[in-house]
């Protein structure tokens, strides 16, 4: 009997651990497949939204959101923030937070639900490159006439001179040439391709002391066939391609030899004058002024003067590349990128970006004790310092994990230890070696589903949904068929014993099942999603469990009284007489339950 | 005695093959399990490197079958069960932004 009894204990333990193994993996994957769902949501929604931001340096801070909820959406999730990391006005990252519902739902737990976090940040890189066979565009912002004829030709200074050249595919501009480009981005297209000489037969003559914004100087004039040409901005000052070997620079007005003064662009309404420090730092350094605008608009410097400077060093690093140049000066090839688009406008058919997933910041690390007691070792003894530091930081990450992982796990993890807790005592009321474990078993399993049923029924009710429900459209039938097998033992049972008992189990399942059938017509629809058993039918459930735990006292009812019997001469001889009596006592009730 | 032993005998074969069926059982399902999470792995890297504006690397084509379905990424990894004929497929969906 004992080597029967060893045997069996030790397989049906494989047996029970290995399904609790099968069961407890199969919750955990299901944990581990809600917290991935939330984390891929949340990189692909911060990708979205960084792409849209790529696309679209202003894009408002409600288009972003729409976008990576959007994203978020089609992956299972809703967005719970959405925050531009900005230096000044140039967008960095998006830093993206979604939220996945987990569902929790599981036979015999019931549904359960909890919102899963998850963060991302994508980082957005702009590039800029100016294109080769055109003059460099520049944003007139819609303006028109005289000042954007300025505008337009003070953006090209920093281009080399080539004579004949009207287009960097040509290598640069000579004067004419950048008078027809800046009149042409102006709205005030010149027919042809005028010459110098052109030009001045074209405009009308203008004493030196009348000259406005966008007229023309010429060298020459008196022959009446000037050879050179520039264009005043203001402020005594010309924007000039001056030679082979120059670039496209401001000069003092005094100094060019210009002896012919001419309008050719009808006069327009007032325009609104550009920043007089920002020009006024452009033509002392030679850089392009609406360059050095952006510059200061996107908040990459604050003084035009010294950004000025910083602009014109990093121009003769890089010349003829402007892109390269304001890269260099702010120190960002991104910001410089943007800077470069913001002055360029739409016109700038190089703009480009890039879009990468980031690695979140760690936490900030705690500031060192005043005072820094410890230290570091000295003359190469162990670093007990570092090394308790490491660990701290080390159980700090943990810490962190675990907070992640937590937060994913309560509902699911605790729903499957309940059912494997369940599922155990099932096992054991199956397997287990002899008779009296196997009723105990049955006995704390129908406890167990007595006081759930209760739990709900107290709660108002039991919904049945996802594979609860399945599990009760398959139990419902098979309890019906048991019920009657139990009810067919019973009835051809020889012995008292055995028909109580086997009667108590019909009544028991045939009470649990009638119970469930109370959800009605959602059980055998297959279309419905869920179906709720009423609180009268969770009361059958009970009364069915209260049956099984009566059957199984019944059954036991010697062994109970045996072991009664034990302890009281255990408490008798080891403790007092009044426990004693208080044992007999129970005795007493046990044997006074029992009418046969 | 030799009763018992006997059909201590018979219950040994019995719940070994029991448990051997058991055993068969959750190896498929951690061999399944273990294709899922891998499937689910390569989608959410093939995503975003997608999502980048990346090409996929050839080691996770060479892992999973990915196909890409107008904004939504397919990803298949082939499995093969110990004395299953054919093979199982875990599959894993990403929607692309």
């Amino acid at each position: 009997m004992s080597e029967r009894g060893q045997i069996s204990v030790a397989l049906v333990a494989a047996v029970t651990l290995v399904m609790l193994g099968g069961v407890l993996l199969g919750y955990l994957s299901q944990v581990a497949v809600g917290g991935g769902h939330a984390q891929r949501a949340a990189d692909l929604a911060a990708i979205a939204a960084a792409k849209r931001l790529g696309a679209d340096p202003g894009a408002p801070a409600a288009a972003l959101r729409r976008t990576a909820a959007g994203s978020a959406g089609a992956n299972g999730a809703r967005i719970v923030s959405v925050r531009v990391i900005r230096t000044g006005a140039v967008p960095r990252a998006v830093d993206v937070t979604v939220a996945v519902a987990v569902d929790g739902a599981a036979p015999g737990a019931g549904v359960q639900h909890r919102m899963v976090q998850a963060r991302a940040r994508a980082g957005v890189q702009f590039a800029a490159t100016l294109a080769a066979g055109s003059f460099r565009p520049v944003d007139l912002r819609g303006g028109r006439g005289p000042l954007a004829a300025v505008t337009a030709a003070e953006a090209q200074v920093g281009w080399p001179y080539v004579w004949g050249g009207e287009s960097r595919a040509e290598g640069g501009f000579d004067c004419s040439g950048l008078i027809d480009y800046a009149y042409a981005a102006a709205g005030t297209p010149l027919p042809g391709r005028p010459t110098a000489a052109e030009l001045w037969r074209m405009a009308r003559p203008e004493p030196a002391a009348a000259l406005e914004p966008s007229d023309l100087v010429f060298v020459g004039a008196r022959s009446g066939a000037p050879d050179h040409v520039g264009m005043y901005v203001g402020d005594g000052t010309v924007v000039v391609a001056p030679h082979t070997g120059a670039q496209v620079r401001f000069e003092p007005l005094s100094a060019g030899g210009w002896d012919g003064f001419a309008r050719l662009m009808p006069d327009a309404a007032a325009e609104p004058a550009d920043d007089p420090a920002v020009e006024a730092a452009a033509r002392a350094h030679q850089v392009p002024p609406d360059a050095l605008a952006a510059e200061l608009r996107l908040g990459l410097a604050r003084d035009p003067e010294t950004a000025a400077a910083a602009l014109a060093r990093a121009m003769r690093r890089h010349p003829g590349d402007l892109a390269a140049a304001l890269s260099d000066a702010v120190g960002d090839p991104s910001a410089g990128a943007l800077v470069l688009r913001s002055a360029s406008g739409s016109g700038l058919t190089g703009f480009s970006s890039s879009v990468r997933l980031l690695p979140l910041p760690a936490a900030p690390a705690a500031a060192p004790a005043a005072g820094g007691g410890t230290g570091r070792g000295s003359g190469g003894g162990v670093d007990v310092a570092g090394i308790v530091a490491a660990a701290g930081k080390g159980l700090e990450r943990a810490a962190e994990q675990l907070d992640h992982v937590g937060g994913r796990v309560p509902v699911q993890a605790a729903a499957g230890f309940r059912n494997v807790g369940r599922f155990g005592i099932a096992g054991l009321a199956t397997f287990a070696p002899n008779r009296h474990l196997q009723d105990a078993s049955t006995f704390f399993g129908a406890v167990w589903d007595g006081a759930e049923a209760l739990l709900h029924a107290v709660g108002g009710g039991l919904v049945l949904d996802g594979p609860s429900l399945w599990v009760a459209r398959l139990a419902i039938p098979v309890g019906l068929g048991f019920a009657g097998l139990y009810a067919w033992q019973a009835y051809t049972a020889r012995r008292r014993d055995d028909q109580i008992w086997y009667g108590l189990q019909a009544a028991s399942t045939a009470m649990t099942s009638i119970g469930a059938m109370t959800a009605g017509a959602d059980l055998i629809a297959i279309g419905a999603g869920s179906a709720e058993v009423p609180p009268v039918g969770v009361a059958l459930i009970v009364i069915g469990a209260a049956f099984l735990v009566g059957g199984c006292i019944y059954r036991e009812r010697d062994w109970l009284a045996g072991g009664l019997r034990t302890g009281t001469g255990w408490v008798r001889n080891k403790v007092s007489g009044a426990a004693g009596a208080a044992v007999d006592a129970g005795r007493s009730v046990i044997q006074a339950l029992n009418p046969f | 005695m030799r009763g018992e032993r006997g059909q201590a005998t018979i219950e040994l074969v019995a719940l070994a093959g029991l448990v051997a069926i058991v055993a068969l059982s959750v190896h498929a399902l951690l061999v399944l399990w273990a294709a899922q999470s891998r499937a689910q792995g390569i989608a959410d890297q093939a995503a975003v490197m997608v999502a980048e504006g990346r090409p996929i690397p050839a080691r996770l084509r060479h892992d999973a079958d990915i196909r890409r379905h107008g904004r939504t990424l397919a990803v298949t990894v082939h499995v093969s069960l110990a004395g299953v004929p054919g093979s199982a497929d875990a599959v894993a969906r990403a929607a692309l932004p």
